[in-house]
């Protein structure tokens, strides 16, 4: 019986250090993605997105058939380990450009919410890494 | 108490801890920013860099506005739209832009602090330097 209650002990002890230092560790960005971006109209269309440290932030572009079709740049903050947030502008149109924020899940990918300036409802983007 | 009702109370406490801590990680509603803040800061786009201004946060919809005055102005020098993730309830990030000077904007990233006040990183867009803000409630 004793034995019964040191092995609880012993897993209570492992199941909480497991959940602290899971919740410790940071994912890493990745430099490039395969994404979902999903508009205020539910529409969907696919992108390739690259992510690339620059100097104290970070060069987005969202890429279409081989084209930069959305650039961004990117900041993060120390005390939120799993979020990167940008400015996204369209290069052939000055009025397009928005704000978007990332969630790095555990496993790398990321899930975003984005508005674009002009708008009033959020869109969404999903990306896992290629 | 009995041996078998120890071991009970222990699996119970262990189920218990299991269930809080699935609670504290699912999604869970952002905080309302709504308000006026004053905050300090440190831009790299300036020649004399430190900097006091007021941070106006007005809900609208999903997003906020924002307006930047500067304290002894009365006209916004920047305009924003702020947004939350929905997995991520301790920080914001708000695109800004200045009326001035359409070319300028940027990103602007806060977290929330436990009492409530926002730490803030930003950018313009296209830039490798990164400027710092901290605001606090008034």
């Amino acid at each position: 019986m004793k034995v019964v209650i040191k092995n609880i002990v012993i897993g209570l002890f492992c199941m909480l250090s497991i959940t602290s230092y899971a919740a410790s560790t940071t994912t890493p960005l990745a430099e490039n993605y395969e994404c979902q971006r999903i508009d205020s109209s539910k529409h969907s269309t696919s992108y390739q997105v690259t992510i690339k440290p620059t100097g104290r932030t970070y060069t987005f572009q969202w890429v279409v058939e081989g084209k930069p079709v959305l650039y961004g740049t990117g900041v993060v903050q120390s005390d939120v380990k799993n979020a990167i947030s940008a400015i996204f502008w369209d290069p052939e149109n000055t009025d397009v450009y928005g704000v978007e924020i990332f969630e790095i899940k555990p496993d790398g990918s990321l899930s975003a919410d984005w508005i674009e300036k002009s708008q009033t409802q959020l869109g969404s983007e999903t990306c896992t890494k290629k | 108490m009995t041996m078998t009702k120890m071991i009970k109370f222990l699996l119970v406490t262990v189920l218990s801890l299991t269930i809080l801590s699935y609670m504290s990680i699912a999604k869970s509603s952002p905080r309302d920013i709504t308000g006026t803040y004053r905050c300090k800061g440190h831009d790299p786009y300036l020649t004399n860099p430190n900097f006091t201004e007021n941070l106006i946060l007005k809900k609208n919809g999903d997003s906020y506005k924002v307006e930047l005055i500067g304290v002894d102005n009365a006209i916004p020098s920047n305009l924003g739209i702020a947004i939350f993730n929905k997995n991520i309830d301790n920080a914001f990030a708000f695109v800004y832009w200045r009326p001035a000077n359409p070319d300028t904007k940027g990103i602007q990233f806060m977290i929330i602090k436990p009492d409530g006040s926002l730490n803030g990183t930003y950018a313009n867009s296209n830039s490798k330097v990164i400027g710092t803000e901290v605001c606090k409630k008034i």
